[in-house]
């Protein structure tokens, strides 16, 4: 017969013991501990509005390596544009909900687009990022041309990265031609004007 | 000129040209002293350079990973600076058709020629590997600041050359039967001449071309000191990255030019015994634009600080604090005190106002402003961008000998063009006197007039 004390005193060991292990065990050491973080997939999406005056959707969502839905972290969204290089430009953020879905509205001018969704990673989820193309069907009253970096302004920036050193090099060879030009001009013109003189003399 | 006038024209104009023709005929013991001098300076640069190039490249420099940039980058922008000053010093004053540019033009503009042909050995002296310059023209990335750099400033020493040169022909043809000269100076300046006569035809054209390069030297000195500030200013680095780099730069440039040509002016003035020509007056409205070009870059620097302080970013607030406050603060203090406060004082104030004060105040700018682009190159490379300790940099012995062997180098290609080419721009100086002369002469019979009417009037 083990006595009242004694009971406590062992079930104060295991109780100890059970701490450090649970703390110092993968059981642990869950996916909201220190050191293991779990991967995360994201499945991007692109909505159309269902009826012509409302916002497209971009959709992210987040869910676990098992499938498990990844709920309240923030996704941020951004659109790819060519603007002196490769850049991106910041469409939102959102929250997750239960299902694990982030959602921001977008309305755009009608092209081909490549958009962005990105989780930073906490602590518990290792970073995540998906890069899609979508087409974003044209709006009554969408945006033509943004001046941000439409698929109109992308394409003349390109257009004008593609011209611009030939154009300075042919800026350069004129200023260079126009005194060269000058100079021999102008030593034929003194030269002509010796000649005048002269031939007045002459005469 | 005034005094000039005063004597008979023909007998003024031969004093002119005897007075323009000293450095050419008359240089004397002490030019071959100074000569020499300089030559020894400038043989200790190469032959500092020679070790760079044999030993290990940029290894005797004091550069190192983390400043990577030093005294040869700050020289570069230095020098292309001095340049500037001078170039646009004789385009502005043409093109303003000033009374008083006629005895400096052609100083500045030698000045201007001699400080960028030193300056721009700078970019090759800087690489480990110089042969690699060569990269530039047989496999251009036009996508490089580095290369337009280079298109810039090729281009820039071609106007600058071409504006020394063209004004030349009417002085080769003036001086050309000038008994003083030797028989060598006298066949190349018969071959500069171009058998200039002074024909009305030929002086259209000289002019047009004069003031078409004079225009174009503007907006190219702008665009070669731009794109220079843009090595800096197109970087993230905190200290670099501001949007004011392109005018601060334009301005400090003007300004140490500015600084460069009044220098050169009153050392030729007082080896030459120019002082009638280079008068006190001439000095003093070059003292002028350099105290309003002072005052800008006051403002710039003040803006400049404001505007990184104010919002105290976390990176500039530390290079500030250093600047100002810190590791660089006696530096930056002695260019706020010599660079601006002093010399500016110098000259507003009227009895320090002379050419010895004026030229104190230049030295000191041209000090200075050295001074201020090696804190425009330097601290910002000291502080880590991604994590540990702060950079040092001083520079080596070899770094310091190319540097004095460059400077002196300006120093002798002035004295070198001096011996073959007048000091002054003779014709442009007659060409001046003669139109102070018409208006002169056109002003005497209005003012007569008046005088007789306002006279009649008393009288009825």
């Amino acid at each position: 017969m083990v006595s009242p004390p004694r009971v406590r005193g062992l079930i104060s060991i295991a109780g100890a013991a059970l701490v450090v292990l649970v703390c110092v065990s993968p059981v642990g050491a869950t996916h909201r501990g220190q050191g293991v973080v779990d991967a995360v997939s994201v499945q991007f999406s692109y909505r159309p509005a269902a009826v012509a005056d409302a916002n497209d959707q971009l959709v992210a969502r987040l869910t676990m390596e098992d499938g498990s839905p990844i709920a309240a972290v923030e996704v941020t969204f951004w659109r790819e544009v060519y603007f002196v290089g490769q850049r991106r430009i910041r469409i939102g953020s959102a929250l997750t909900d239960v299902s694990g879905t982030a959602g921001v509205p977008y309305k755009g001018p009608a092209a081909t687009e490549r958009f962005v969704a990105e989780f930073a990673g906490n602590e518990a989820f290792l970073p995540a990022i998906a890069i899609a193309s979508f087409d974003v069907p044209a709006h009554p009253g969408s945006p033509v041309g943004n001046p941000a970096a439409g698929p109109q302004t992308t394409a003349t920036i390109a257009v004008f990265a593609t011209f611009m050193p030939p154009l300075l090099a042919l800026t350069a060879f004129s200023v260079w031609l126009l005194i060269f030009g000058l100079s021999a001009g102008t030593v034929l013109a003194i030269r002509r004007g010796r000649q005048t003189t002269t031939v007045a003399k002459g005469e | 000129m005034d005094q000039a006038l005063d004597h008979n024209p023909a007998t003024a104009q031969q004093e002119l040209h005897a007075a323009a023709l000293r450095p050419v005929v008359d240089a004397g013991r002490r030019f071959w002293l100074l000569f020499l001098g300089l030559g020894l300076v400038a043989g200790a640069g190469a032959a500092a350079y020679a070790l760079q190039l044999v030993t290990g490249g940029l290894s005797v420099t004091g550069l190192n990973d983390q400043v990577f940039w030093g005294t040869y980058e700050a020289t570069l922008v230095a020098f292309i600076g001095f340049s500037y000053g001078g170039a646009l010093v004789s385009a502005i004053l043409r093109l303003t058709n000033a009374a008083w540019r006629g005895p400096i033009t052609r100083i500045a503009e030698v000045s201007a020629l001699a400080t960028l042909l030193v300056g721009a050995l700078f970019p090759i002296i800087h690489l480990g590997r110089p042969e690699r310059v060569l990269l530039l023209f047989t496999g251009p990335n036009f996508q490089s600041p580095i290369f337009w750099d280079m298109v810039a400033i090729l281009t820039y020493m071609l106007a600058t050359f071409v504006l020394l040169l063209l004004p030349i022909i009417p002085d080769a043809a003036a001086l050309h039967d000038n008994p003083r000269l030797g028989r060598w100076h006298r066949r190349l300046y018969r071959i500069l001449s171009l058998g200039w006569t002074g024909t009305e035809r030929q002086r259209r054209a000289l002019e047009r071309a004069v003031t078409i390069v004079a225009i174009l030297i503007v907006p190219l000195a702008v665009v070669v000191h731009t794109v220079l500030s843009y090595t800096f200013s197109l970087t993230s680095r905190p200290g670099w990255h501001s949007t004011i780099f392109g005018p601060y730069f334009v301005i400090g440039a003007i300004y140490s030019g500015v600084a460069v040509v009044i220098l050169a002016a009153l050392a030729y003035r007082r080896a030459y015994r120019l002082q009638r020509w280079i008068e006190d007056r001439t000095v003093r409205n070059l003292g002028y634009v350099m105290v309003a070009l002072g005052l800008a870059y006051g403002y710039a620097t003040f803006s400049e600080i404001t505007t990184e302080g104010f919002v105290g970013k976390q990176a500039e607030v530390e290079l500030l604090f250093g600047l100002m406050l810190e590791r660089y603060a006696p530096l930056f203090w002695s260019f706020i005190a010599f660079g601006l406060v002093v010399p500016i004082a110098l000259i507003a104030i009227p009895r320090t106002r002379t050419p010895g004060g004026i030229a104190l105040a230049a030295v000191m700018v041209i000090l200075a402003m050295y001074l201020k682009r090696l804190l425009i190159v330097v601290p910002p490379l000291t502080r880590p961008v991604v994590g540990g300790d702060p950079g040092t940099y001083l520079p080596s012995a070899v770094e310091m000998a190319i540097v004095s062997g460059a400077a002196a180098g300006v120093v002798m290609i002035m004295l070198f063009v001096f011996r073959f080419v007048p000091v002054m721009a003779v014709d442009e100086m007659a060409e001046i006197e003669r139109e102070q002369a018409q208006v002169v002469s056109r002003q005497l019979p209005a003012q007569a007039t008046r005088v007789m009417s306002t006279r009649e009037a008393t009288d009825g």
